[in-house]
């Protein structure tokens, strides 16, 4: 089905000075906060098909600083007011821009639009076949060319891995074998999987059963077999 | 050169140029002063007044068209849309770039709060927007301005015509504050 994105604002700082103007309030610190939590909930309610989403989270997070500065008057330092006084600033300088695309809309409706003057067209070589040549001719040559053409090759089949197996079943999967036998070879281990994604599952798997300290890994010589034994 | 020859071949070039002409080129190909040129061009946009067509001019480069009064019947004749399909996205990044042009891609960004990676790229596919240098900022980014066709798209003559744009006073004095750092930093360099 056609996913078709509906926005209703521009971005963070457009669904901000809706809810501003909705409230018919002036861009100041004190309606800033008071909007804080429709600004939350209209968030959290967004279409992340539509709208990246962390886009909104810088000033989600200014805004509840704000609201929490409101409770708590004595938190103020100069660096937040600063951060208070970008934040509205900000705000106001989209809202000219906005005002203007708006301008900017009401001259496009209007239609009236200027068109370049038309400039002589380039000439396209034309293609003029050799004397003597006739249709059938050409016809032919195309139809050589077809047959002359290379198939393509086949591709070859790739069997993806149709079981996926997680490492927590692995893990379950080990200790049984550890339970049944005291101790077993690595190389045998990784031998016995299906392919290399088991065999990297069986791996990780097996650090983490070292990491547990449910096994101890031996090994008497560089690039000997190791061998996991089980701890008591 | 006589001022009537001047003039008459202004008109000849702008109509066959396939891009907007600059008044340096005009004045060599008219073996003429710039000051010549500039004077002509002012008596001939006067002349067309009220005629099909007008000449329009952003920075110091000029282009014939027609008249944006007739858009409807030039488009029915070429047989296009004349509604605009311009996207609210799209207007706002526009107006953001006209206002502030030359303008780089962080700073449209910060005015609007949102990505505008692809609304820059439809732009200047549509040919309203372009690249008019670079800025002498770390990683030396696009700058993007405005286009003629962006004066032909919006009908306008130039860019007196645009809508008058006043910034809040704090939102100036920031970037007043912002040119002043700019300027002594390009100074020390």
């Amino acid at each position: 089905m056609l996913d078709v994105k509906v926005e209703k604002f521009e971005g963070p700082l457009d669904l901000l000075l809706e809810l501003i103007e909705k409230e018919k309030l002036d861009i100041t610190e004190i309606s800033l906060s008071k909007v804080t939590d429709q600004y939350l909930n209209s968030v959290a309610s967004l279409d992340p098909k539509a709208y990246d989403v962390s886009e909104f989270m810088v000033i989600a997070a200014r805004l509840i600083y704000l609201k929490s500065k409101a409770l708590l008057p004595t938190l103020e330092t100069e660096e937040d007011e600063e951060e208070i006084e970008d934040l509205k600033t900000k705000l106001e300088i989209y809202k000219k821009y906005k005002d203007a695309a708006k301008e900017f809309s009401n001259i496009l409706e209007k239609n009236q639009r200027s068109y370049p003057a038309k400039k002589p067209q380039l000439i396209l070589s034309k293609f003029t076949p050799p004397k003597g040549v006739e249709l059938n001719d050409l016809w032919g040559t195309f139809q050589k060319l077809l047959t002359d053409m290379p198939e393509e090759l086949a591709r070859e089949e790739v069997e993806l891995p149709s079981e996926k197996i997680t490492v927590e079943e692995k893990l379950a999967h080990l200790e049984e074998l550890f339970a049944g036998k005291k101790s077993h070879r690595f190389s045998h281990l990784i031998k016995n999987s299906s392919g290399k994604l088991e065999a990297i599952i069986t791996f990780l798997a097996i650090l983490e059963l070292v990491k547990i300290k449910k096994i101890t890994v031996k090994q008497d010589n560089n690039f000997n077999d190791i061998e996991l034994v089980r701890v008591g | 050169m006589t001022k009537k020859n001047i003039k008459s071949i202004i008109e000849s070039i702008l109509l066959v140029a396939e891009k907007p002409v600059s008044v340096k080129e005009l004045s060599s190909c008219c073996e003429s002063m710039v000051s010549d040129v500039q004077k002509a061009l002012a008596e001939l946009i006067k002349e067309y007044e009220g005629r099909g067509m007008r000449i329009i001019k952003k920075g110091n480069y000029y282009s014939l068209v027609t008249d944006p009064d007739n858009a409807g019947a030039v488009a029915k004749f070429l047989n296009e849309e004349l509604r605009h399909d311009l996207s609210p996205a799209a207007i706002e990044t526009l107006s953001v770039i006209t206002y502030k042009q030359p303008v780089t891609r962080m700073e449209i960004e910060d005015v609007r709060g949102v990505s505008a990676d692809h609304l820059i790229r439809n732009l200047m596919i549509r040919g309203l927007i372009q690249e008019v240098g670079r800025k002498e900022a770390p990683g030396r980014p696009i700058l993007y301005g405005t286009t003629m066709e962006f004066l032909q798209y919006f009908g306008l003559s130039s860019e007196d015509e645009l809508p008058e744009f006043e910034m809040p006073e704090k939102a100036a004095e920031l970037f007043r504050e912002v040119d002043t750092i700019t300027e002594k930093e390009d100074a020390n360099k």
